[in-house]
């Protein structure tokens, strides 16, 4: 990128261009991963029991309760789902490896 | 990349289809034996019991027969990338904790710190509600950060135990998961060495589509008898049990709940636990969390792993049977809860296959009781056809004769099924020279697995029994509530233990008496001798100084106890040299000011729970009823309510 282009102004960048919108939504899904060049958290806190707290909610997952009909269904899908399951699980798994 | 699952269709297949095949011939040969006469209703019930339970062990065997072959042919159980370089990830290692022993838990998290360096951040997980080990464990973790010097050992007491041990993991991913890529769930009684959780990491770096990798924990550090012979059997039949699943499960692996390595980001965004509709036992705060996690995992593409041989994960066994089938009642409870949640929407087939063996292994127990009822019943009333002529000979006989061969042969696969994985496991070891020797060698082995194959003959009904009353027990509503765990070596009282099985044994000798005079009594007797002994097996069991006469005698002898084991051995010499508080730890934040301190401080970084007016006004009646009289009669429940209340501490502080 030569010099003087619109991305030498970062909060400009970010709002107009699809690279800074990217960079952008990059920071808000930014997951744990992402931080492992920042400080350790005890640096941050010394005399406190734990680091300061960084909250962020866990989705409630659902588990419906089951019903006849999802029982039935339930049991009629894994007749199907079996076969394919055994057979095809590891071509899957080798090609989203591949990939 | 190597290719994780290439042989685990086929693999599958094969077990699935000897399962079925060994089941289908079984009941084949009892069909034969049952229908001389036509099929009663009571002969179709005991056929269909005995087709499930046989399938049932019929699959446990199969699968250590996979592992003994995965394990002979050095089969690759783990297809995973290896670890490369060292790993920038941030993990923590989480260890929560109810009521445990104080010493005990600060003693394994300095043994593993140790061994672990200052790579991990360690976090002392509380849901105490002893207001003694509240303050002992604050105390404990200062004196540990003190001594060590280390900054990355924090400790965190929740004063509401909102979903118990699931709902205090959750609350650790919601405030400090963010910061870490990779937690390492503990037990109040686990270990696990640097080594281990340095390749774990490593595992996780180099596979990013792994959420969950399981190190299963081998059992150690206990001296009963009946913890030595669990011991055994973990170091000796454990490989080759988690060898097969392994094998078999491939990339739709199981958490079991501790020992275990999770990506911190796939879990908070799949794994938050709802809260069943209903009451317990079914409804409510999930208990056994951990299936459902992987479940949960798995149902978002995530991949869930064993890593069988990995070594270097350790937890310890409850010390007595008593210990051992209180502990089931809770994992009973649990596990047939998931009778709500195996057919839940997405899951995928190899998770409810986890689910329902998770709820076999407790429902077997009173299927197994049933089909002894039965067959007793059958046995009582079995009237040969009148008139029946087999030239000559007396009928009842000749029918006992005619079908002694067919009986034979389902006794005796049945007893290969149950003891055949004992011996499997035995040649797997007396294989590798190394490890016989760790053991006590060839006799020693030898004569560990008959001994241990004799006491799980008769410890099998006493837990049949148990598990039959837990099962029934839940399915009347009765809830268990969440009480911890008694881990340190005791010898149990006779009146307590007698107490407690008197009842096994009453029905042990009532069935003696109603088969007494049959012609099967013969082949009740393994059965019955488990409920006639039940008191003394209990007794004897839990001896530790029994525990040691047998470790003397080269008896159920494992690696961790022949050869050492550094990090054990480095949290009992801590644990054995630890120094109890001098003083009432509740009262000590009353009268000393550097404790009063140090919980205030940690208090204030705790949210209050919202207190009610009730407790307002106990509130004060408690600084008064301490000012005026002091704090002796103080209930429990007084003291986590004063505890919890920074201004009043303060204030009581500043008055004393």
């Amino acid at each position: 990128m030569s010099a003087g282009t619109i991305h030498h102004f970062a909060s400009l960048s970010r709002c107009i261009t699809v690279v800074g919108r990217a960079a952008l939504l990059d920071i808000l899904d930014m997951d744990s991963q992402s931080r492992t060049s920042e400080n350790h958290a005890e640096a941050v806190l010394l005399s406190a029991g734990a680091p300061l707290r960084c909250p962020r909610t866990m989705p409630v997952q659902t588990l419906t309760d089951p019903t006849p009909a999802s029982i039935a269904g339930t049991l009629f899908t894994a007749l199907f789902a079996l076969p394919r399951a055994l057979v095809l699980a590891p071509a899957v798994i080798g090609r989203s490896r591949r990939a | 990349v190597p290719d994780t699952a290439s042989g685990v269709a086929p693999r599958r297949w094969l077990y699935l289809f000897l399962v079925v095949a060994s089941t289908v011939a079984a009941v084949t040969q009892m069909l034969g034996v049952l229908q001389i006469d036509g099929l009663t209703i009571r002969e179709a019930t005991i056929l269909l019991l005995f087709a499930i339970l046989f399938a049932w062990i019929a699959s446990s065997f199969w699968l250590t027969l996979f592992g003994t072959f995965a394990r002979l042919t050095r089969a690759e159980t783990l297809p995973l990338k290896p670890p490369s370089g060292v790993s920038a990830a941030r993990t923590a290692i989480l260890m929560p904790i109810y009521n445990e022993d104080v010493s005990r838990v600060f003693s394994g998290v300095r043994a593993i710190w140790e061994s672990a360096g200052s790579d991990f951040d360690f976090y002392i997980l509380s849901d105490s509600t002893n207001p003694a080990n509240w303050v002992a464990e604050e105390v404990e973790w200062q004196k540990l950060k003190t001594v060590l010097g280390a900054a990355n050992i924090f400790y965190r007491h929740r004063i509401r135990n909102i979903g118990r041990k699931a709902g205090n993991i959750q609350d650790f991913c919601e405030n400090w998961g963010q910061l870490y890529d990779y937690m390492v769930i503990l037990d109040a009684d686990s270990l696990m060495t640097g080594k281990t959780l340095a390749h774990l990491v490593g595992l996780m770096d180099a596979n990013p589509r792994a959420a969950l990798i399981q190190a299963p924990a081998q059992i150690v550090g206990r001296h009963s008898l009946f913890a030595r012979i669990q011991q055994f059997s973990s170091s000796v039949y454990g490989p080759i049990h988690t060898a097969g699943l392994a094998w078999l499960q491939g990339a739709d692996g199981n958490y079991w709940g501790h020992n275990a390595i999770i990506r911190v980001h796939a879990f908070m965004q799949h794994c938050g636990l709802p809260k069943l509709p209903g009451k317990p036992p079914f409804g409510g705060e999930i208990m056994s969390h951990d299936f459902v996690e992987a479940a949960l995992l798995r149902r978002a593409g995530w991949e869930v792993w064993m890593a069988p041989d990995i070594g270097g994960s350790f937890e310890e066994p409850p010390p007595t049977i008593s210990d051992h089938l209180l502990r089931d009642r809770r994992w009973c409870q649990g596990n047939l809860q998931h009778l709500r949640i195996v057919f839940a929407r997405g899951l995928t087939l190899p998770s409810r296959l986890h689910l329902a063996m998770g709820i076999m292994s407790y429902v077997a127990s009173p299927l197994w009781l049933l089909l002894l009822i039965v067959s007793a019943i059958e046995t009582l009333n079995y009237r040969p056809a009148p008139g029946a002529n087999f030239g000559g000979i007396e009928s009842s006989l000749a029918l006992a004769v005619s079908h002694a061969a067919e009986l034979g042969v389902l006794v005796l696969a049945t007893l290969v099924l149950l003891y055949g994985p004992k011996i499997l496991a035995m040649i797997v070891l007396l294989e590798d020279a190394e490890a016989t020797r760790a053991h006590g060698g060839t006799r020693a082995v030898i004569m560990s697995v008959i001994f241990e194959s004799l006491f799980s003959t008769l410890f099998a009904p006493v837990v049949m029994l148990q598990h039959s009353w837990y099962v029934l027990s839940i399915l009347l509503g009765i809830s268990t509530g969440w009480s911890s765990q008694q881990r340190g070596d005791r010898a149990l009282p006779l009146d307590f233990v007698a107490r407690g099985f008197a009842a096994h044994t009453l029905i042990g000798i009532i069935a003696t008496v109603i088969l007494w005079h049959t012609g099967v009594f013969g082949w009740y007797v393994p059965l019955l001798a488990g409920l006639w002994l039940a008191i003394p097996v209990v007794l004897i069991t839990s001896s530790p100084l029994l525990g040691r006469w047998t470790q003397s005698e080269s008896l159920f002898l494992t690696p961790a106890e022949t050869r050492g084991l550094k990090v054990l051995d480095r949290a009992h010499a801590l644990a054995g040299s630890h120094e109890e508080l001098s003083a009432d730890a509740r009262q000590l934040v009353l009268d000393d000011a550097q404790v009063r301190e140090l919980h205030l401080s940690l208090l204030a970084g705790t949210p209050a729970p919202p207190s009610s007016d009730d407790d307002r006004m106990r509130l004060w009646a408690l600084r008064e009823q301490a000012a005026r009289e002091g704090t002796s009669r103080f209930s429990r429940e007084d003291w986590s309510l004063l505890l919890s209340d920074a201004e009043s501490l303060k204030a009581l502080g500043a008055a004393g």
